[in-house]
């Protein structure tokens, strides 16, 4: 997925997101029926900290920036971090495109 | 009518035919109510065709999974029993309920009506399992149902968590010589005054010892079988989430339901300590329990 620097997130209304002792938990509300193994996201921290990016509706340039400011990562790495998980959370439908 | 009460719940069953002494499996005697549930959910099962005056749009199911399709008018829950394939024929059942179950008006066709008449039922509702409205009706009362063994061995509550294979029918044979058995297969946690209490159901597995009691719940226990008979705690908090999570009975499970439910997890977490059994099939873990239980084991 090809991301531009100014596109927006946000979650789903189909999920409940909980953060349980600093980690982020995510699970799916329509896959009640499924393996939770398949449908539950625990995020690490880094992982968190995109994710309180994305309810904060930033566009993918402030959340590498935010991600660069937060754990003195260089531009490029935090870019391809922010961008695999963004990529994985949109293709399984837990983020949508913000248009607002 | 009758009274049954689970995890200090009141359960009104009515019917618009009799109830006779043999309607329900003489395992629902052990939940007759004896007046302390303060909570209650009111089942009423109608007969001879009768169908819900709520309208709903069939078009727009919130879940379509057959057997149960489920729908809402905007203040109802409404389960549907379907058939397995297209087109998805309504029978055996339709259910209107409210979001929280406290009350669910059961309409019956005529195969129900004949199995009613039968007697022995297994479930209050007829449901192939109660869990589909106890397990939703709990969350909103902070309660969470858990594939699980419960026990009150020497006056303390402990639940062994697991899922079908790890062994919750060995543990409860282990132990229905020397503890109060309360359902090997579905027990439920409930917070009461600030503190978690065990309860058992009616909904047992291959052992059909069942109670009605309820114990203070004083610990958790993740089943694994092995070559040794002891307990290990379990020391990273997410761990036991993650494993309560998974053994967490899941209903029609909407956004508010898997809300309250995460939320009482985490509490419990926090509340009950956590702990692995590992046991083997010796019956030797009964020693390694009695030991705990008395303050006397090195873990």
């Amino acid at each position: 997925m090809k991301i531009e620097k100014l596109l927006k997130w946000e979650p789903s209304q189909k999920i409940v997101a909980r953060t349980i002792r600093g980690k982020l938990i995510i699970i799916p509300v329509e896959d009640g029926v499924a393996n939770l193994n398949d449908v539950m996201f625990s995020f690490n921290i880094t992982g968190a900290s995109i994710w309180k990016c994305i309810e904060q509706k930033m566009s993918f340039a402030e959340i590498c920036d935010s991600l660069q400011g937060e754990y003195d990562a260089d531009q490029q790495t935090a870019a391809a971090g922010a961008e695999r998980l963004i990529t994985t959370l949109f293709e399984k439908g837990i983020i949508v495109e913000c248009r607002s | 009518m009758k009274k049954y009460s689970v995890a200090g719940i009141l359960v009104e069953v009515h019917s618009e035919l009799p109830i006779r002494e043999d309607t329900f499996a003489p395992k629902f005697s052990a939940f007759e109510d004896g007046g302390s549930a303060k909570d209650n959910i009111v089942i009423t099962h109608h007969f001879g065709g009768k169908r819900p005056t709520v309208s709903y749009p069939r078009d727009e199911p919130l879940y379509h999974n057959p057997p149960w399709a489920v729908y809402t008018d905007g203040s109802h829950l409404v389960y549907e029993w379907i058939k397995a394939k297209p087109p998805y024929e309504n029978y055996y059942q339709t259910v209107v309920a409210d979001e929280r179950h406290t009350f669910l008006d059961i309409y019956n066709d005529e195969s129900k009506e004949k199995l009613y008449l039968k007697g022995g039922l297994t479930s209050l509702t007829m449901f192939p399992t109660d869990q589909i409205f106890l397990g939703r009706a709990l969350a909103y009362l902070k309660g969470i149902l858990l594939h699980s063994v419960g026990i009150i061995y020497k006056g303390k509550g402990y639940l062994f968590v697991g899922h079908s294979d790890a062994g919750k029918t060995t543990v409860a044979t282990m132990f229905k010589e020397h503890a109060t058995i309360l359902c090997d297969d579905r027990n439920v946690a409930r917070q009461v005054e600030g503190e978690f209490k065990l309860y058992g159901t009616w909904s047992h597995g291959d052992v059909s010892l069942v109670s009605g009691t309820s114990a203070k719940l004083d610990a958790i226990f993740f089943l694994q079988q092995t070559d040794v008979d002891r307990l290990v705690p379990v020391t990273d908090e997410i761990e036991s989430f993650e494993r309560l999570l998974a053994c967490l009975i899941r209903p029609f499970a909407t956004k508010k339901w898997w809300d309250l439910s995460l939320g009482l997890l985490n509490d419990l977490v926090d509340s009950v300590p956590c702990y692995y059994a590992k046991f083997t099939r010796t019956g030797n873990f009964v020693t390694t329990l009695d030991s705990f239980a008395q303050d006397r084991v090195e873990i």
